[in-house]
């Protein structure tokens, strides 16, 4: 793996406000693979780009930097594993899973009455678990990192809007 | 307002195409607030009169545009307007042109996927396109467009939304996508073989729309989906 290879980031909940706030800020710095549910992805895709209808020819800024857009329900083993097989055959590697999927309850769960919390830990933390235990099978094993490359966002944190002028480091 | 372009009544240039599930754009905000209020106020007067008539075909009142509607509807009649719709999609525009204000009352009854493969334009009548060469129109719808207006602020459970489908045998409530009913929002498709769309039951509000269609060649549309669909004679 070439130090100059653009970096890969495979990213969940993509379409929601952290995850399309990651991939206005970071698509010109990363391959992005974003992952979502059903919900529509404000943002260039394979699948999607912007035109003005005034001048169809014209080549907006807006669409330099597409992410490469997977639907999948990550609740299904099938589907995390169609998930990571596409995103190491598009692109070779996965160099960071950034868990921008979350659950975020209205009120403070009770954790031990709660049927809703099952919910919330399966897409809060089992996901993310599931998701980094097969990248590391796919590509992870065996290197050297020196930062984790895994961020997960947990559902009591709330995005304030800034965001880092760098990329984190690459894995060594 | 004669000799307003679009250029003019356009609050929104950035059109986003999706390919999925089948090619569309979907423009929030899309005109000028002068322009839409214009277009509220015509929508409202003719929902609150009683020139609108039941469907046959769906749930729906409608009222059809006419090439006598004056400004603002009259607007869409002029053909900088269809080439603009049509350009994004990359159809070049027959001229041929239909409309209404649709309004649906609370509780419309959901409807079924459908293309919108018609030509509508010569008689006010819908026409299916037939396989009978001698009995094929000049043109068939082109560019589907909607635009929401008039409607209370939309909340997620209220239905009235128009979801996109990849079969006619997809259920309404089983949507790839829905595209709700906000205000000055402009979803728009080519229609095909493909474009599968329907309105889905409005539960809680009603849902008033200007819908048109631009129109395409019948035969241009045949040579561009016979090798596609794999059809050997139409």
């Amino acid at each position: 793996m070439s130090d100059d290879r653009r970096r890969v980031c495979l990213l969940t909940g993509a379409s929601g406000r952290l995850g399309i706030a990651f991939c206005r800020r970071y698509a010109s710095q990363y391959d992005i693979i974003a992952v979502t549910g059903r919900r529509p992805l404000p943002v260039p895709t394979q699948y999607q780009r912007w035109v003005d209808p005034l001048d169809t020819e014209a080549d907006l800024p807006a669409n330099r930097h597409p992410v490469y857009h997977l639907q999948a329900d990550l609740r299904d083993a099938a589907e995390r594993r169609r998930v990571v097989e596409v995103a190491v055959a598009r692109f070779g590697a996965v160099d960071l899973l950034v868990n921008a999927a979350v659950i975020s309850p209205r009120s403070a769960p009770l954790i031990a009455t709660d049927p809703s919390m099952d919910e919330v830990f399966a897409v809060n933390s089992v996901v993310p678990l599931r998701l980094a235990a097969l990248l590391a099978e796919a590509c992870w094993l065996g290197a050297t990192w020196s930062t984790c490359p895994v961020c997960t966002v947990p559902g009591s944190a709330r995005w304030t809007g800034s965001w880092p002028d760098t990329a984190p480091p690459r894995p060594r | 307002m004669t000799g307003t372009t679009v250029e003019q009544v356009l609050a929104n240039r950035r059109w986003a195409v999706s390919q999925r599930p089948f090619p569309h754009v979907v423009v929030d905000n899309v005109f000028q607030p002068g322009f839409y209020e214009e277009l509220v106020g015509v929508v409202r007067q003719v929902v609150t009169s009683d020139s609108m008539k039941n469907s046959t075909e769906h749930d729906i009142m409608i009222k059809p545009m006419t090439r006598a509607d004056s400004w603002p509807l009259g607007f869409f009649f002029g053909q900088p307007w269809q080439q603009a719709v049509n350009a994004v999609f990359r159809l070049p525009a027959t001229g041929h042109f239909s409309g209404a204000i649709h309004h649906h009352v609370v509780g419309s009854a959901s409807g079924y996927p459908h293309n919108d493969l018609r030509s509508d334009w010569l008689t006010g009548t819908t026409h299916s396109i037939t396989p009978r060469a001698q009995k094929r129109p000049h043109a068939v719808r082109g560019v589907a467009v909607l635009i929401y207006l008039a409607n209370p602020p939309w909340r997620p459970g209220d239905g009235g939304e128009a979801g996109l489908y990849r079969s006619a045998a997809d259920q309404v409530d089983r949507a790839a996508r829905f595209v709700a009913p906000v205000n000055n929002r402009l979803l728009a498709f080519p229609c095909s073989p493909l474009s599968f769309h329907a309105f889905r039951t409005n539960r809680r509000r009603p849902r008033n729309s200007l819908v048109m269609w631009t129109h395409q060649s019948t035969e241009a549309l045949i040579d561009q989906w016979r090798q596609l669909l794999g059809i050997g004679v139409l």
